[in-house]
């Protein structure tokens, strides 16, 4: 039985080719890949007396900040700022 | 088989040898080819984020310049101060090192600050802010060219160690240029980052505590409070916010031992610190010593005057990856800062007697965080 030389060729090309295939994506699935974060969203953190109350982050704030207008009794101080 | 094979057809037997000492010959070219492509696609997508980074920086500079100050000149600005040089003193001769080093980086925060507060409006907060975007800016410019220059060499030598070592460390350098990216972004918004957990430990335990507190000013950029709680008298101490600083603690801390002639029973400093993989964001721990990272300048300082004075150092450190440190606070470091605050005031009850006096430290980038 003859042998075309030129399958065997393209035959044991395709199998290289495979096999660099295969080595790639066993390599990148056993690496570690930081993946873009979801978008998460800033809180502010304001409390009002003895009430603590939270509500999305305007520009501008910070921790210390005393917000007017945000509470009926006391005076309301931003006491953290936070992403989740 | 290959003779069977080589009996059947000796041409086909050839082209299959020629191709299996072709693959032993340029398996390592082929390896080395695939990596640098790698390292190229890494090279070119950190231009990208810097580039990107820069261009932000811009913008916000150019919103908040001085009417007398052209679009063209922060452009010229900004690329002299990211490529601006910071020598190191030579450590040749190590006496007076720590004292010759804090110069070096006084004066490159001063000149950051100046150079930032020409073309921008006066907004002190702002401009400390802004300072340490371009900051970050700089660090990010060096280590784009550090690699650049490493994957170039590579490229010319065909140095295949060099190459396998790049690559080896892409996932950790695409994670360390992302941190850079978005930390760009957190000192731009002047939002508390994960290091600012020290300093709001330090806002928190005051507030809760300290209703009436007489405030020092002597050190500059940093915030020194003296109250009396519950029989003891407390200093409170940290970088002066909401602005980008981290402070002069040591200076602060000699001024308090030194110039108000207290005689704490404790210094307590209060830090990020950087995970493990196997720890968990937020958790905290106790030691002893002093909670402080950087170059290790303020940490010698406050090590050198608790020592002179027999003062004991404790400490609580907060446990984060350098990602959460250097951006926007999450949810689980700040759940942290308040189980550190009430950590901070049960060890004081128990620890310094009535009448006793101690420090606490909050020590960290104060960016979002006032007093």
């Amino acid at each position: 039985m003859s042998v075309d030389p030129y399958a065997v060729f393209v035959m044991g090309l395709a199998l290289v080719l495979l096999s660099l295939l295969v080595l790639h994506s066993a390599m990148w699935k056993r690496g570690e890949h930081p993946r873009t974060q979801q978008a998460q969203r800033l809180v502010t953190v304001v409390q009002c007396g003895k009430d603590i109350r939270i509500r999305n982050y305007v520009e501008g704030d910070y921790v210390g900040k005393t917000v007017s207008d945000e509470c009926e009794e006391g005076s309301p101080v931003v006491i953290g700022i936070y992403r989740e | 088989m290959l003779l069977q094979f080589a009996e059947q057809s000796p041409w086909s037997f050839l082209l299959f040898m020629l191709m299996w000492f072709v693959f032993i010959f340029f398996f390592q070219e082929i390896q080395l080819l695939r990596y640098l492509g790698n390292i190229g696609r890494f090279v070119a997508h950190l231009s990208t984020i810097l580039n990107s980074s820069m261009h932000t920086v811009m913008s916000r500079l150019e919103q908040s310049r001085k009417d007398d100050v052209a679009k063209s000149a922060i452009e010229e600005r900004l690329r002299r101060l990211v490529e601006f040089a910071i020598i190191t003193p030579t450590t040749l001769e190590p006496i007076g090192l720590v004292s010759k080093l804090k110069n070096i980086i006084l004066e490159y925060g001063r000149v950051l600050e100046r150079e930032v507060s020409s073309i921008m409006v006066d907004d002190r907060a702002r401009v400390q802010n802004y300072a340490t975007a371009v900051s970050v800016l700089r660090e990010m410019n060096w280590f784009y060219k550090v690699i650049d220059h490493y994957y170039r060499q590579a490229r010319k030598y065909k140095n295949y160690f060099l190459v396998i070592q790049l690559s080896s460390l892409l996932p950790i350098l695409k994670e360390l240029s992302d941190i850079m990216n978005d930390a760009v972004n957190s000192f731009l918004k002047g939002v508390p980052i994960g290091d600012s957990a020290g300093p709001l430990v330090a806002f928190l335990f005051s507030r809760r505590n300290c209703g009436d507190r007489k405030v020092y000013e002597n050190v500059e950029d940093t915030h020194i409070s003296e109250c009396s709680w519950e029989g003891r008298k407390v200093f409170v101490v940290k970088a002066r916010g909401p602005g980008s600083t981290v402070g002069r603690l040591d200076d602060a801390i000699r001024f308090v031992v030194d110039t108000l002639g207290a005689k704490p029973r404790y210094i307590v400093t209060v830090d990020a610190a950087l995970r493990l993989e196997s720890e968990q964001t937020g958790a905290i721990s106790e030691g002893i010593g002093v909670a402080m990272g950087g170059i290790g300048v303020e940490k010698f300082n406050i090590e050198t005057i608790a020592s002179r004075y027999g003062i004991p150092l404790y400490a609580f450190l907060i446990k984060m990856k350098e990602q959460e440190a250097l951006t926007a606070m999450n949810r689980q470091i700040y759940t942290a800062v308040n189980d550190v605050v009430k950590k901070v005031e049960s060890f004081v009850l128990s620890n310094v007697g009535v009448g006793d006096s101690v420090i606490i430290v909050g020590v960290g980038n104060t960016v979002g965080v006032a007093q």
